[in-house]
C-alpha cells in the first residue's frame, strides 16, 4: 500500500500541498480529483519521488521515502509504472523500444525476448503493427496507449495515471478508462489516477479523493461522492462556474 | 541586487558541480554503457566532422601565410613550417577544435535534454529505475573527452597539411623545407599540451550541454534558451581554461 502522512510541498511563496493525508489500499483503484493546477500533479511527483516534499512522508510498502538512498529509490520504483499526462515516449526510440527499456536495462534477456514481451504489452492495450513505429508517427490516443504499455512492461504492483484521459476525444477517452478497468483487473494493479475528468473518475474509481487548496477535503466511493452535501464537491462534478470553489481564472 | 548575483553564481556553479558528479560517480559503469558512449562518440565525431575539415584547412592556410608574411625576409623559409606546428599544436588545434564543437555539440545535447525535460521524458526514464546521471550524462561528458582529442588531432593534421599546400603553391616555399620546418625544434610537451586542453575542451563540452539541458524549463523557449546558454558558457569556459591549462603545462 502507499501511505501519504501530512505532506507539504510549496514552490517559492507558492504553497500547493499543505499537509495531504491519504492512504491507497493494495489492488484499488483510487482517483484524485481537483482543478488544474490545484497540485494534482505535483501530489503524483511526490509520490514517486521525483518532487521532495518539504514535510511530510511518503510509505511505499511500508518502506519511507524519506532519507532513502538514491539505489533505493531507483529499486522501489521499478514496481511503479507511471503514465504521464504528455505519454513522454522517448522520441528517439521505436515503440518497442520504449516498451521494452526498462527490460533493456534492468533485465539479462535477448532482444528477441524482449521485443516480443512488447508486442505482447501492445496487444493488450489494443495495439499492433505500430512496434517498429515512432513516437511521431502516433496520435494522441496510441500515444496514451503506449504509455500505458511502457508502464506495465516491468509488471508493477502500482500504476499511476497523470490525467490518463485529458486531450482525447470522448470515445478514445472512454476505450482508455475501459483499459484501466481491465488492466486493473486482469493483472491486479493498485491504480492511482488523476485527473479533472468526472466522467473518467466516475467510471474506473473505487475511491474518489478531491484536492482542494492543497488538502484533501473529500474521501469516498463515487456513490458517497454524488450524495455528499459538501459544496466544494457538489460544485466540482457538476461543473458550476460560481460557488464556494475559488481559484482557477 | 550584489547578493542575488552572488547566490545565483553560487547556484550555477553548485549545479555545475552536481552536473559533474553524476557524470563522473557513473564512470566505472561505462563497460555496462559502451553502446550508447559509442552512439554519442559516432554522433558527435560525424556530425562535428565536417565543419571542423573546413575550419582546420583555412585555419592551417592563414596561418601559414601569415607566418611567412609577417617574417618575410628576416627569417629563414625554415621556419615557417616551425612556426605552423607550432601554433597549430599549443593553440589553434585544440582552441578552435574547442570552440567548433562546441557550437556544434554543445548546442545539440542541450537541445536534447532540454527537449527531454520539458516533455517529461526525463522523469519516464526515473520512473523506470534508470538514472539519468548514468543513461544521459555521464556517456555525452565522456564522449566529449574521447571525441575531442581525436578531432583535434585529424585538425591538426588538416592545418599543418593546409600550410603545406600555401607555402608550395602561394610561397613557393618546397614541401620539403617546410615539412623540415615542421619537425624542427619539436617539443613533445607541446603536442601533449594540447592534447590535454582538448581533453577539458571535451569535458567542458558535454558538462555545458547537460547542465543547461537539465535546467530547461518552460516549453520551446526555454529550449532554445538552453541551447543558446549551452553553447555561449562553453565557449567563454574554453577560452578561460585553455590560459590556465598553458599557465600549468607551460610553466
Amino acid at each position: 500500500m502507499i501511505r501519504i502522512k501530512g505532506l507539504w510541498k510549496s514552490f517559492g511563496d507558492n504553497k500547493v500541498l499543505k499537509g495531504v493525508n491519504l492512504d491507497i489500499e493494495t489492488g484499488e483503484t483510487i482517483v484524485v480529483i481537483g482543478q488544474s493546477g490545484c497540485g494534482k500533479s505535483v501530489l503524483m511527483k511526490t509520490i514517486v519521488g521525483l518532487l521532495i516534499p518539504d514535510d511530510g512522508e511518503i510509505e511505499i510498502e511500508n518502506v519511507s521515502l524519506k532519507n532513502i538512498s538514491r539505489k533505493k529509490l531507483l529499486e522501489i520504483r521499478k514496481k511503479i509504472g507511471m503514465v504521464f499526462q504528455s505519454s513522454a515516449l522517448f522520441d528517439s526510440f521505436s515503440v518497442w523500444e520504449n516498451v521494452g527499456l526498462g527490460l533493456i536495462e534492468h533485465s539479462k534477456m535477448s532482444q528477441d525476448e524482449i521485443m516480443r514481451i512488447a508486442r505482447e504489452k501492445l496487444k493488450l492495450v489494443g495495439l499492433s503493427d505500430v512496434e517498429d513505429m515512432y513516437p511521431a508517427e502516433l496520435s494522441g490516443g496510441m500515444k496514451k496507449r503506449v504509455g500505458i504499455a511502457r508502464a506495465i512492461a516491468m509488471n508493477p504492483q502500482f500504476v499511476l495515471y497523470d490525467e490518463p484521459t485529458t486531450g482525447l476525444d470522448p470515445i478514445i477517452a472512454d476505450r482508455i478508462n475501459n483499459l484501466i478497468i481491465e488492466l486493473q483487473k486482469e493483472l491486479n494493479i493498485t491504480t492511482v489516477a488523476v485527473t479533472h475528468d468526472i466522467i473518467s473518475a466516475y467510471k474506473i474509481a473505487d475511491r474518489i479523493a478531491m484536492l482542494y487548496d492543497g488538502e484533501i477535503i473529500f474521501d469516498g466511493t463515487p456513490k458517497e461522492v454524488q450524495n455528499t452535501d459538501n459544496p466544494y464537491v457538489q460544485q466540482f462534478i457538476k461543473g458550476e462556474g460560481e460557488g464556494p470553489v475559488s481559484g482557477g481564472i | 541586487m550584489i547578493i542575488r548575483a552572488v547566490r545565483s553564481f553560487f547556484s550555477y556553479v553548485g549545479g555545475v558541480i552536481i552536473i559533474l558528479t553524476e557524470g563522473f560517480k557513473n564512470f566505472h559503469r561505462i563497460p555496462k554503457s559502451y553502446r550508447l558512449i559509442l552512439n554519442q562518440i559516432l554522433s558527435m565525431g560525424i556530425s562535428s566532422l565536417p565543419i571542423v575539415v573546413l575550419v582546420s584547412v583555412f585555419a592551417g592556410m592563414v596561418t601559414c601565410f601569415q607566418a611567412a608574411f609577417q617574417t618575410k625576409a628576416y627569417v629563414p623559409e625554415l621556419y615557417v613550417g616551425m612556426s605552423v606546428a607550432k601554433a597549430v599544436m599549443i593553440e589553434l588545434g585544440p582552441m578552435l577544435t574547442g570552440l567548433v564543437v562546441a557550437g556544434r555539440v554543445s548546442s545539440s545535447i542541450a537541445a536534447e535534454l532540454g527537449t527531454m525535460k520539458v516533455t517529461e521524458q526525463i522523469d519516464a526514464l526515473e520512473i523506470m529505475g534508470i538514472d539519468p546521471g548514468r543513461y544521459l550524462v555521464m556517456p555525452r561528458i565522456f564522449s566529449g573527452i574521447i571525441t575531442l582529442p581525436i578531432l583535434t588531432i585529424l585538425a591538426e593534421i588538416i592545418m599543418i597539411l593546409g600550410g603545406l599546400f600555401v607555402s608550395v603553391y602561394g610561397l613557393d616555399i618546397s614541401p620539403y623545407i617546410y615539412l623540415r620546418g615542421v619537425r624542427t625544434n619539436f617539443i613533445q610537451i607541446e603536442l601533449w599540451g594540447g592534447l590535454i586542453k582538448s581533453v577539458v575542451f571535451g569535458l567542458i563540452i558535454g558538462l555545458m550541454g547537460c547542465y543547461h539541458g537539465f535546467q530547461s524549463k518552460g516549453g520551446a523557449e526555454g529550449v532554445g534558451q538552453a541551447t543558446t546558454r549551452a553553447v555561449v558558457s562553453a565557449m567563454v569556459l574554453i577560452l578561460i581554461f585553455d590560459y590556465f591549462i598553458a599557465r600549468v603545462v607551460f610553466a
